[in-house]
């Protein structure tokens, strides 16, 4: 299994007379057998770097290195995709589709001239384990999204990568099939033990699958860490809203009261003047049914919608909004007394960076 | 993406058409070079002669008629076959049934596959004075020109016939351009109760601009090139002779710069009108 | 209104289609006529059916056919295929040096090949090739082999790149890829290019006649040459003759027009379209 360090790596893309830097003075580490996320939005750079560890992209300067082997350094591949054992998952799955699926799985064994025998126990080996053995002999035209995407993973898979690269692969599955897909891509990897990374967009990618994740904004790693603490304690309000929903709110702190339209609470922090104060939805308590709560005021809701399980309340006081998770409907018009969880709130300066917790 | 070259094994494969690409220059440039010098039956021996040669052509009778009607006949295909071809494809682009469509297309266009040796063939004897179109001309009362046997009509004859050959290449590119417009904007016109040709002039001709410069250049071009029509339908005729039938004269009369200089005359003409073509059509393919 | 307009519409693009099948109507009524017939009739009036100009002519033009043959084809052939190795590799290849090399292939497609008749022949001459099949084939390639590269090129654009680099990820080397991924994915694309050059080969009058001095090597369209008019020919034979000449790139017009409209569309345009 491989371990992946990434040296001062930056990748500059020139188009035309635009210069764009996709990726600026990276460092990473990723540990052997690790699952490691790379989460941002889009083009943040995030699937440059997905592209640069697969070999895919040479780095305009730095040094990357596989189990400290160089393989690209200073606009050079050294080890070009093709030798590095990887298996790479598209976003569109990239399945062949002159190919019927079978021989689409197969296609890395041919390559390394696998016997035939060989080559149909491990295809359909990786197929059973997969779900997907009743269609290989289709076309990828014929079988459905989620089935593609198995077929894509099954491809990467067949050749016992030392890596796996799975570039937004469940973005273009509805709702129901993720959770089914990510749960099946987890224990893929707990059993092979493969170095996995995965690129994603969505926050809910990251918290059911990886360990470790790195944050990467306008081609800048804002931070890395475990997943649990770029949750709680994100680098800036920007991190903090791609990990999840964030109301903020602009304010000033002083003595230790926070004030801002229509709320005004005594928090127990160090931070003084000119802030935004980051609150999330799941944190929000209607009614003070819970100990350490912080009372936030009478809010009138707005609007309620549904989503993913839970309602989704939008309300306001004065001019500050605020968007909470319930598991009851309430009604537009309806007024609320909130509290907010004592010690989560996230006190962020006025650039964003965080500077304490409420 | 770059490679160290040593990895490299799949240039080898271009390089078949790099050789006969680099073959090809050399022989334009050949021409160029052998053009500046006095080489011919007369003077076996070549020697430099500057741009004499040039001026030897100027002002040689035959070139400059040849030259002249070159580019008279490459203005005027470019104007007619335009025209026709945005006609054409308007009428096309009307046609309901899509199959429909695709026939009459074809019909337009297969004279493009048509040796031009045949269509010269052709022309010979559908434009015989005695046993041509003119008899039916003839029985309806019409007037019946002299077509290829007359110094004055032979040229424009087989100017018909070439815009005969082209406008379907022509229409062919409008009919892209048109089929590009978004349907729903045409239907909306047509809600709005708006006319074919009201369609045809407010949307589908500002559309056609892309394809009017494609269009021009491969008319200009190809007449440029016109050799084997006024050849077999004329012969080497002062009346019909193009700038190519020229060069081929003296080519097989063995005054050899001459023959290099005219073809050299043949390129930058081709060149004034390549060139600027080829970058707007490479700009906008590498920008894809 | 809707109606007339439309019944309008129709009757003029039959008027134009039937004017520019004309030539076609020609060579099959004439060609048809009996050497009588021809001395009584005009060009334009049916005359009867005698398949007599027909076989004459078939079976003097059957040589010339088969040199077209084993020229065109080999011609289309080598100008796709190496066009297409060049278009991918200056594909994997993007850098400043192959662009301006694609540049010059581009370029190299549009000159006229007239243009170059001199140089040409001395270059066949000094080979030894000169009045063989290998010297116009080798003639032809030269201008050939940077179109079918520039077709295939403008045919690749339109391959969906993730599926050449998931071979790529799949450990498959350049030439794995090309042959087992490229070719398959580009078929239309070939068939496309294949077409064009056929029937441009096929139809080409110039080269031969600049590189051709023994009759029995005379090309189809060369061979046109004969049947000119003047003393001792009847038109009959003229017309057989043409229809002959065109016959095959007709049929391969007919049978693959698609592709040949997709071929122009793209020298034209740059896009597959």
């Amino acid at each position: 299994m491989v371990k992946i360090v990434f040296e001062s790596v930056t990748k500059v893309f020139k188009r035309g007379s635009n210069i764009v830097e996709a990726v600026k003075d990276a460092n990473l580490q990723i540990n052997s057998g690790e699952f490691f996320g790379i989460l941002g939005p889009s083009g943040s750079g995030k699937t440059t770097t997905l592209r640069l560890i697969a070999g895919l992209e040479e780095p305009t300067k730095g040094k990357i290195y596989f189990n400290e082997e160089l393989v690209a350094a200073d606009g050079q591949v050294i080890v070009p995709v093709e030798k590095r054992n990887v298996g790479l998952v598209f976003q569109t799955w990239a399945l062949y589709p002159h190919m019927t699926c079978f021989d689409n799985i197969a296609f890395p064994l041919r390559v390394k001239k696998l016997a035939q025998s060989d080559l149909d126990e491990r295809v359909n080996k990786i197929a059973k384990t997969l779900g997907i053995d009743e269609i290989l002999y289709k076309y990828p035209r014929e079988i459905s999204g989620g089935q593609q995407q198995r077929v894509s993973l099954a491809r990467a898979l067949v050749k016992d990568p030392s890596l796996l690269l799975l570039d937004e692969p469940f973005s273009n599955l509805d709702a129901l099939m993720r959770d089914t897909a990510r749960a099946l891509v987890r224990e893929v990897q707990q059993k092979l033990g493969v170095t996995t990374i995965i690129v994603s967009h969505d926050p809910a990618d990251m918290f059911a699958l990886v360990e470790k994740a790195a944050v990467i904004v306008g081609g800048n790693f804002k931070q890395i860490g475990a997943i649990n603490d770029i949750y709680e304690r994100p680098a800036d309000s920007k991190v903090a809203s791609l990990l999840g929903e964030v109301n903020l709110f602009e304010g000033e702190i002083s003595a230790g009261r926070f004030s801002s339209s229509g709320l005004s609470l005594q928090l127990d922090t160090k931070a003084s003047g000119k802030v935004i104060l980051g609150l999330r939805p799941e944190d929000v308590r209607v009614g003070s049914t819970e100990p350490d709560l912080v009372h936030l005021g009478k809010f009138t809701v707005l609007v309620g919608s549904y989503q993913g399980g839970a309602f989704r309340i939008t309300t306001k006081k004065d001019s500050s909004l605020l968007v909470f998770i319930s598991d009851v409907p309430y009604k537009a018009g309806e007024t609320l007394d909130l509290y907010a969880k004592k010690g989560h709130m996230k006190v962020f300066d006025q650039a964003g960076e965080l500077v304490g917790a409420a | 993406m770059k490679m160290r070259i040593g990895n490299s094994k799949i240039l080898i494969f271009s390089v078949p058409v790099l050789i006969f690409g680099f073959i090809l220059l050399y022989l334009v440039l050949w021409n160029a070079y052998y053009s500046l010098f006095n080489w011919s039956q007369l003077s076996p021996v070549p020697k430099f002669a500057g741009l004499g040669v040039y001026a030897g052509l100027l002002g040689s009778q035959l070139f400059q008629t040849a030259l002249e009607r070159t580019l008279m006949w490459a203005l005027g295909l470019v104007l007619v076959g335009n025209a026709m071809g945005l006609a054409l494809a308007a009428l096309l682009y009307f046609v309901r049934n899509s199959r429909l469509r695709t026939v009459y297309l074809s019909i337009f266009v297969y004279p493009l596959a048509v040796p031009m040796a045949a269509v010269g063939l052709i022309s010979v004897w559908l434009f015989n004075v005695k046993m041509g179109v003119n008899v039916w001309l003839a029985a309806l009362h019409l007037p019946t020109p002299l077509w290829l046997a007359s110094p004055q009509t032979a040229f424009p004859t087989l100017f018909l016939v070439t815009v005969w050959v082209f406008s379907g290449l022509s229409a062919l590119f409008y009919l892209a351009a048109y089929s590009n417009v978004d349907q729903s904007i045409i239907e909306s016109a047509r809600v709005d109760g708006a006319s074919a040709f009201t369609i045809f002039r407010r949307l589908l001709l500002p559309s056609a601009k892309s394809a009017s410069i494609v269009s021009t250049a491969l008319l200009f071009l190809f007449a440029l090139r016109l050799f084997a029509l006024p050849y077999v339908s004329t012969g080497l005729n002062p009346y019909t002779e193009t700038i190519v039938v020229n060069l081929y004269f003296y080519y097989i009369s063995t005054f050899f710069s001459s023959s290099a200089a005219v073809s050299t005359v043949v390129v930058v003409i081709a060149m004034i009108v390549i060139i600027p073509y080829a970058m707007y059509g490479l700009k906008r393919w590498i920008s894809q | 209104m809707r109606y007339l307009r439309n019944i309008l519409l129709q009757v003029v693009i039959l008027v134009l289609v039937a004017l520019w099948l004309l030539p076609i109507y020609l060579m099959v009524l004439d060609g048809l006529k009996s050497t009588s017939s021809v001395l009584l009739t005009p060009v334009l009036s049916p005359g009867g059916i005698s398949p007599s100009a027909f076989l004459s002519t078939v079976r003097d033009l059957a040589r010339p056919i088969l040199n077209s043959l084993v020229v065109t084809v080999p011609v289309a052939a080598v100008g796709t295929y190496f066009g297409a190795l060049a278009a991918f590799s200056f594909y994997r290849y993007t850098s400043k040096i192959s662009d301006v090399l694609f540049s010059i292939i581009a370029l190299a497609t549009f000159v006229p090949f007239e243009s170059v008749t001199l140089p040409l022949a001395r270059l066949i001459f000094s080979m030894n090739l000169f009045d063989s099949y290998l010297g116009l084939i080798f003639a032809f390639l030269i201008f050939y082999l940077p179109t079918g590269a520039l077709l295939m090129s403008i045919f690749l654009v339109s391959l969906p790149k993730p599926v050449l680099e998931a071979a790529r990820a799949d450990g498959a080397g350049d030439w794995m890829v090309f042959n087992k991924v490229v070719l398959p994915l580009m078929m239309p694309g070939m068939i496309s290019t294949f077409i064009f050059i056929f029937i441009e080969v096929w139809n080409n009058f110039f080269i031969p006649l600049v590189l051709i001095k023994s009759p029995d090597m005379r090309t189809a369209t060369l061979a046109a040459m004969r049947y000119i008019g003047g003393m001792g020919v009847l038109y009959n034979d003229t017309f057989a003759a043409s229809f002959i000449i065109s016959l095959v790139p007709l049929l391969v017009f007919i049978f693959t027009g698609k592709y040949f409209i997709r071929g122009l569309l793209v020298i034209g345009g740059g896009t597959k379209g």
